[in-house]
């Protein structure tokens, strides 16, 4: 018995054995993710069925299109819903993004834990937002045998917009063309805190609001995440920041006391037949630019030093909480600090984004200033 | 003299039995209504899975052995079966609920929502997302806020109904000013709080069957089960007392106590459903009252005819909230009102000309 265990040929065999157990391991390589909140989720890679929760244009960025061969549920409203313009500009160029199956919309309370089993995928993507609305339901998800992983962009700091994108690069195999963008969203941020630490100037006052109800009526502002943080970053003094957490509307009388001396409006393409702000694609820019300079009408707001120095700007309310977001960054230093900036085309670095990285290259107004600056 | 009195006996007898006949028909009935309906809750959803393999999965389930895909299993076993269970207990305990606040109150407007314990446990549950948990996990702390303070509420009302001079009508509006209370306490934390934060204590206000699971439907089944019996058991007393607190204590019911113990059962019962599924508030105005125009005021008929017709108009919506627009989900306590109220006023207008 005991010769026979070592003969050469049962050796041989076990041998053979072994390198099959190794190759199988390789090719089907359950890897570990590390996401954003820290967890490290076990995932098999490359990872063919997978939902995407959200961050759709930056995962065909960084996956590039064929990534989403592999996609096989989104929750359609957060794009089709939320950002028409983009939907119809990818989905002219990719019909097949339109049948994708629709797992419905987290703050909506449409979003079905039944849809995504069905679905069977080896993945489910979700923005940080989603997991934490989830919340209970997510659990059920990963009691179920489906594995998370979060990503955030919309925290707006660079330390997870970097996570984020490598973590996309993981899940789609790309890990060079994630470091890539990673690196260079880095330089450019850097860039922008370096020019403004060397010049050591007082730091602006910026007031920002999303212009989606018009002049007429006070609409959010941001504390702490998006174009707060962005402010923040492009070294400006968000006169929010005191009074709002995350996002919510300031009273209008703090907007006056604060005396802001650059102000920002943001829009998006909807809201046409009313006095909202437009920006985005296919959006004319004498009429943002005419849609911005009403905002200067409000009460009080003559006296402003933003207004008399004829500092008011609007930018592009989609090209936030993305990696392409950078191309605003610039702009906010931009308008802060004209002189430090002046070699830098921040909508031209938005729309080069698009032609190096992704498949569609959007038309219109993404940045613009009242008084054609 | 003696024939003649039998015989209007033996007639009103006959009378009884023949109307206990018709009421022991209708609830067969409704039993088999909420069958169809519980059967309908389970075949259907946002996944569209052919009715074959649901068959499949609870064919498996009872120890037949066919072959099973695990996903279809967990969206069967996992999601749909507790789901549907769900909505029949909570519907059953919201219709009860309802049923014996109104008997007790002698007033059809009168629901547990009404009397300020569904926005105790909305504002609970607020509290307790406000406050991140308090360091227990949110999954049982959040359920738990909106119990502890639906009891609260009522505890102030306990209070009240232990007084003798206090009636029914002011017990009503104390019920009313508390919930307007806990309604501002509630608003006060969304606005103070972030809009994540506030949209996470919205989901929670809207009333969804989605936080099923096993165990807590478990823990509904018990509770619910309980407080039927123990409501059963008084039966006769609560039919008494609608022929008016001093009628009722003349044949010798001690109404302070049969008002507080009712309470607290009420109480626990709706406690416990709301703090798994959120606020419903339709079902607890409407179905004892649907009860009440089919069968009257026998509560031993009239509790259960409530608790099924609870369950129909719960069960029914949570089918109406997946098949509505196939593949999405509405909110079920959206459903309830929007096809809730049609009907009851439908069963308003026919039952008047009825009537005439």
């Amino acid at each position: 018995m005991m010769s026979r265990l070592f003969s050469p040929i049962s050796i041989a065999r076990s041998l053979l054995l072994a390198m099959c157990f190794v190759l199988s391991t390789a090719s089907v390589s359950a890897a570990t993710i590390k996401d954003v909140l820290g967890r490290n989720v076990e995932v098999s890679l490359p990872a063919k069925r997978v939902i995407l929760g959200f961050y759709a244009e930056d995962y065909m960025a960084i996956g590039t299109e064929k990534a989403f061969d592999n996609i096989v549920g989104i929750s359609k409203d957060t794009w089709a819903v939320w950002r028409p313009a983009s939907w119809k500009l990818y989905t002219n160029y990719r019909p097949s993004l339109d049948t994708i199956p629709d797992v419905g919309e987290v703050e909506s309370q449409t979003f079905s834990i039944e849809k995504v089993i069905a679905l069977k995928p080896d993945l489910i993507v979700l923005a940080d937002w989603q997991y934490k609305g989830l919340g209970f339901d997510a659990d059920r998800l990963e009691d179920a045998g489906i594995p998370i992983v979060v990503l955030d962009y919309n925290a707006q700091t660079l330390e997870r917009h970097l996570a984020s994108t490598r973590i996309i690069g993981q899940i789609t195999g790309q890990t060079e063309r994630a470091e890539t963008i990673a690196s260079e969203y880095e330089h450019a941020i850097n860039q922008i805190s370096d020019r403004i630490a060397k010049a050591d100037k007082p730091k602006p006052r910026i007031y920002i609001e999303f212009g989606n109800r018009g002049p007429s009526q006070h609409s959010f502002t941001y504390g702490k995440n998006m174009w707060g943080a962005m402010a923040n970053v492009a070294g400006g003094d968000n006169i929010a920041a005191p009074f709002i957490e995350w996002w919510g509307p300031i009273n209008p009388e703090q907007v006056l006391a604060s005396k802001p001396e650059i102000i920002v409006i943001t829009g998006t393409e909807s809201g046409k037949s009313s006095d909202a702000m437009l920006m985005g694609q296919n959006v004319d820019r004498a009429d943002s630019e005419k849609r911005l300079k009403a905002f200067s009408g409000r009460a009080g707001w003559s006296q402003l030093p933003a207004i008399k120095n004829k500092k008011l700007y609007s930018a592009y309310q989609g090209a936030s909480r993305s990696i392409t977001d950078y191309a605003m960054a610039q702009y906010f230093a931009k308008i802060m600090y004209p002189e430090l900036f002046a070699d830098i085309n921040p909508e031209q670095t938005y729309l080069n984004f698009y032609k190096k990285y992704l498949p569609v290259v959007p038309k219109g107004t993404f940045t613009a200033s009242a008084y054609g600056q | 003299m003696l024939e003649l009195e039998n015989s209007a006996i033996a007639s009103a007898l006959i009378n009884q039995r023949r109307l206990e006949g018709r009421r022991w028909r209708l609830l067969m009935l409704l039993c088999v209504v909420l069958l169809i309906s519980f059967t309908f809750d389970i075949v259907t959803g946002p996944s569209l899975l052919p009715t074959s393999n649901v068959i499949d999965v609870l064919f498996n389930f009872i120890g037949l052995d066919i072959h099973i895909d695990e996903s279809t299993r967990i969206i069967v076993m996992e999601l749909r079966l507790p789901i549907a269970l769900m909505a029949v207990i909570v519907g059953g305990a919201l219709g009860v609920g309802g049923a014996e606040v109104q008997t007790l109150l002698n007033n059809p407007m009168a629901s547990p929502y009404t009397l300020g314990m569904a926005a105790a446990a909305g504002f609970g549950a607020a509290l307790v997302l406000y406050f991140d948990g308090l360091g227990i996990d949110p999954n049982y702390a959040v359920p738990l806020g909106a119990f502890l303070f639906c009891l609260l509420s009522s505890f102030i009302l306990f209070g009240l109904a232990l007084i003798n001079n206090i009636g029914q009508q002011h017990l009503i509006l104390a019920g009313i000013a508390l919930l307007f209370l806990f309604q501002s306490l509630l608003s006060l934390i969304q606005v103070i709080s972030s809009p994540e934060l506030s949209q996470q204590i919205l989901f929670w206000l809207f009333g969804s069957l989605s936080k099923a699971t096993w165990q807590n439907f478990f823990i509904t089944f018990t509770v619910t089960g309980i407080c039927l019996i123990v409501l059963l058991q008084d039966a006769w007393k609560l039919t008494a007392l609608r022929l008016g607190e001093a009628r009722a204590r003349s044949l010798g019911i001690n109404v302070v106590r049969l008002r507080l113990k009712t309470l607290i059962v009420v109480t626990v019962m709706t406690a416990t459903a709301t703090s798994f599924v959120g606020i419903i508030g339709f079902i607890g105005l409407v179905a004892p009252n649907i009860a009440r125009m089919l069968i009257g005021e026998d509560q031993r008929f009239f509790l259960p005819l409530s608790f099924l017709c609870g369950a129909v108009l719960l069960s029914t919506s949570s089918i109406l909230s997946k098949t509505l627009v196939p593949g999405a989900l509405f909110p079920v306590g959206i459903v309830t009102a929007i096809i809730g109220v049609p009907f009851f006023f439908w069963l308003i207008v026919f039952r008047r000309k009825h009537r005439a």
